[in-house]
């Protein structure tokens, strides 16, 4: 049995969210939950809200940036993301983390936005066009790029073809590897992000994960001597 | 490709995720014991997934972040 890919081997990505205010307990520092400044917030201390900013604007960010991949529009993702947030605050009843109302608030911003100057690509991406067939990519042994050290794989020009081909997946489909892949969120958390069932996530997910590693196995090939 | 490759096919990111019954792995494991074909299909994709969650980007400009923080104090006032 597969030891389930978790997401901890990500090492690189994950931002560490900033400590907001803290208190002493028995000699340790406890962080303020985000639940603590909430209530601040609803109670008449609207400044405090900066404070969620200041947890959460980072990640926010760097979703927009895999999402849209332009700095401007991942501005205004955040910018928008934000302003709702705080709109919608007083009815955030705390059924889910924090954390996850906020990026159904930006998933639903980053569905309704269109990217500034790029064309967003628009269809169904079926498992038979990405079974590798006997005249295409039927692998005969275990390719070079998936046996080697994954630090000597992660070339800068393979980052640039990763967000290539997340670019041009349709935003149905890269929406769920961001959250999934890149975010870190299970299947139940990703399906009550945006609002589809575990079936579609992963549906969605296998398909998107099958068109990156057709983008990979392609630009890989293309080195071969 | 086989009636069981298929099944693979289809199941790899469950499998990958620990997310089939015991059944359903039990049946990809005998599988992949004899096809390596799918062992390969399956060692590219854990590798992309590793690719993904490896993926980085440009931490956030000091300039998208004071925007953010004005537009904010500007809704709190």
């Amino acid at each position: 049995m597969p030891m389930p890919l978790t997401g901890d081997e990500d090492c690189g990505t994950r931002e560490i969210v900033r400590a907001g205010p803290v208190a002493e307990k028995e000699g340790e520092l406890v962080d303020s939950s985000d639940q603590q400044i909430i209530e601040r917030v609803n109670q008449g201390d609207p400044a405090a809200f900066e404070e969620l900013l200041e947890r959460y604007e980072e990640k926010i960010f760097h979703f927009g940036m895999r999402m849209c991949g332009q700095v401007e529009d991942a501005r205004d993702l955040l910018q928008e993301t934000f302003l709702n947030a705080f709109r919608y605050l007083k009815g955030f009843r705390g059924e889910a983390q924090f954390k996850n109302w906020l990026y159904k608030i930006a998933s639903s911003v980053c569905i309704k936005m269109r990217r500034k100057g790029k064309f967003e690509p628009d269809f169904e991406i079926s498992l038979d066009q990405l079974v590798p067939t006997e005249d295409g990519e039927v692998p005969q042994e275990i390719p070079d790029w998936a046996l080697e050290p994954l630090e000597n794989v992660l070339s800068k020009e393979v980052r640039r073809r990763l967000s290539e081909a997340l670019a041009l997946l349709p935003k149905e489909y890269r929406i769920v590897l961001v959250l999934r892949d890149m975010e870190g969120f299970s299947t139940e958390e990703t399906a009550e992000t945006l609002g589809i069932s575990e079936a579609a996530v992963k549906s969605r997910l296998h398909r998107a994960r099958l068109f990156v590693r057709h983008k990979l196995h392609e630009y890989f090939q293309g080195r071969k001597p | 490709m086989d009636e069981g490759c298929r099944k693979l096919f289809e199941r790899m990111s469950e499998y990958l995720d620990g997310e089939l019954d015991l059944k359903e792995l039990a049946d990809i494991e005998s599988h992949l014991h004899l096809c390596h074909h799918c062992e390969a299909c399956l060692a590219a994709l854990r590798r992309t997934i590793e690719v993904c969650r490896s993926h980085s980007v440009p931490s956030m400009p000091t300039e998208v972040r004071r925007e953010l923080h004005e537009l904010i104090r500007k809704n709190l006032s």
